[in-house]
């Protein structure tokens, strides 16, 4: 009983382990995806060009069962006018765990 | 009489047994697991659908405008004017994204399948300079990744949703 008990044991954190790196690979692509469509929606000016939390739940629907949270951060550049650093991030709390996927880039708004 | 104390030797072969059991079935589980994961990361990363999604960004962003402009989701042909004065279209044909080319004259000059299982097609430019894509599309995935290996399910019907913005030049934000 004892060897059986420690197969199952270690048998259940094989499948945990599996799962949850199912589960983050899964979530990663969503948060890619979300934040690709976040900057493009700054950069076609569905989005104005400023810092803000936006709820993208009408817009994007993730693949994998997680509640995605959005925002972006805008800064001007003093040194080149018209040219903006922007930088989006998509969170979303995936088995306890926080995962973030950000992506920074310049616009240019003339 | 006497006390026997210790193992016989039956005993000792049963937890042989058993532990011999418990190591081919953690081996199995293992390389399963390997697999799974090894399969859910290639579906993920799926390279066509890499390869659909910058293709549709690069001409998108370097569009002219589009021929029609439709607010609401539509299936009908995407067709994006270049900025050359030549129309790339994209639409589904039995089950496969076709990108087709044609030059200012309305000659054609290229035509191949982007993606194929592709099951939807959907397209509308809410805002100026903005184009929503939603494409339904199969991911054909090993059968370890599934318990059963009953026909049909060795597939996985996948809905992307994209928006990609230009570059200006046809109403909407530059950048």
């Amino acid at each position: 009983m004892t060897v059986f008990g420690m197969a199952i044991l270690v048998a259940a954190g094989f499948l945990d382990a599996q799962m949850s790196a199912a589960r983050r690979l899964e979530a990663r692509a969503d948060l890619v995806r979300a934040a690709e469509i976040m900057l493009e929606s700054v950069r076609g000016g569905v989005l104005p060009l400023e810092s803000a939390v936006v709820d993208f739940g009408g817009e994007f629907q993730p693949l994998s069962a997680i509640n995605v949270k959005t925002s972006v951060e805008v800064a001007e550049r003093p040194d080149l006018p018209d040219l903006y650093q922007v930088r989006v991030v998509a969170q979303a709390m995936v088995r306890n765990q926080k995962m973030v996927v950000s992506i920074s880039t310049q616009v240019w708004r003339p | 009489m006497t006390n026997q104390r210790g193992t016989s030797l039956v005993e000792l072969l049963v937890v042989l047994a058993l532990i011999g059991i418990m190591v081919v079935a953690a081996a199995q589980i293992i390389t399963h697991s390997i697999r799974l994961l090894g399969a859910t990361g290639r579906a993920l990363s799926n390279p066509m659908m890499v390869h659909v999604n910058e293709r549709i960004r690069r001409d998108i962003q370097e569009a002219a405008g589009l021929t029609a402009v439709e607010m609401i989701w539509s299936e009908d042909p995407l067709e994006i004017r270049t900025r050359t004065g030549g129309i790339v279209v994209y639409s589904a044909v039995n089950g496969n994204l076709v990108r087709e080319v044609f030059s200012g004259a309305g000659e054609a000059t290229d035509e191949r399948v982007v993606l194929r299982g592709v099951t939807s097609w959907w397209w509308r430019s809410a805002a100026p300079s903005v184009v929503d894509v939603n494409i339904g599309h199969l991911v054909y995935l090993p059968p370890e990744y599934h318990a059963s290996r009953a026909v049909g399910y060795e597939t996985e019907r996948r809905i992307e949703n994209l928006r990609f913005a230009t570059r200006g030049g046809w109403g909407g934000a530059q950048w």
